[in-house]
């Protein structure tokens, strides 16, 4: 797989992940208090349908409006999916054939590992709602943690190696 | 498939690092090479044995079963 942004880019990326999971909490703000007041957030409720339905539940008062929630998160999710993709297109130190070796292999593991927790996540809680974006977003996760375990790992046995 | 580059890097008498940097990779990538857990691809291969001045065959060997 071909990158094409130099190194820097990979701590661009990781800032803009940072950044976006600072607007992600905050665009839950009341989601979180709303869970705070029941003990735990639900899967099966989520807090816009408790708004929806004050009789069945205590609702706090919310400190956003529902169009300022949505576009913290829908900035969260820009900022989200544009940090890991600067970081899945930005070189290593030294960005030969073996580490592109290791990209692949981690690219495709993280196909199978995001379908894996999909199916579940559909399992376990059958009514929880993953729209796609969420699912590629959860990909992209998974190979950031992936690519750095490979690394990690390839790299440790070649340490181990040499000392031996 | 076999290789004798830690052969050819004793008659040179050069380190993993040193080799990398001629050819232009990690010292890692020249240790998995050497350990059979990566296969180069024609280029690096041919870019080992223009720094090792000897035939591509004589660096990388297929073995009985391959």
């Amino acid at each position: 797989m071909k990158t094409y942004l130099p190194h820097y880019f990979k701590r661009i990326g990781i800032l803009f992940v940072f950044i976006a999971i600072v607007l992600s909490c905050i665009g839950a703000v009341d989601d979180f208090r709303q869970g705070w007041v029941d003990g735990g957030n639900s899967a099966d409720h989520g807090y816009k349908e408790l708004k929806a339905h004050p009789e069945l539940y205590q609702t706090i008062n919310p400190y956003l409006t529902d169009e300022e929630v949505k576009l913290y998160v829908s900035i969260s999710l820009l900022f989200s999916i544009l940090g890991f993709l600067m970081y899945l297109f930005s070189k290593e130190k030294i960005d030969d054939e073996y580490i592109q070796h290791i990209r692949l292999k981690s690219i495709f593991q993280s196909l199978l590992v995001s379908w894996l927790i999909y199916a579940a996540v559909k399992l376990i809680f059958p009514k929880y709602q993953l729209d796609g974006i969420y699912i590629l977003q959860m990909q992209l996760i998974v190979y950031v943690i992936l690519f750095q375990h490979n690394k990690s790992v390839e790299f440790s046995e070649e340490e181990i190696a040499l000392e031996n | 498939m076999k290789n004798y580059i830690k052969v050819e890097r004793a008659k040179k008498d050069i380190t993993q690092a040193t080799l990398a940097e001629k050819i232009g990779v990690s010292r890692q990538t020249i240790n998995a090479i050497e350990k059979g857990k990566f296969i180069p691809s024609t280029l690096l291969a041919l870019k080992m044995a223009r720094y090792f001045e000897t035939p591509v065959g004589e660096i990388f060997e297929l073995e009985e079963e391959e």
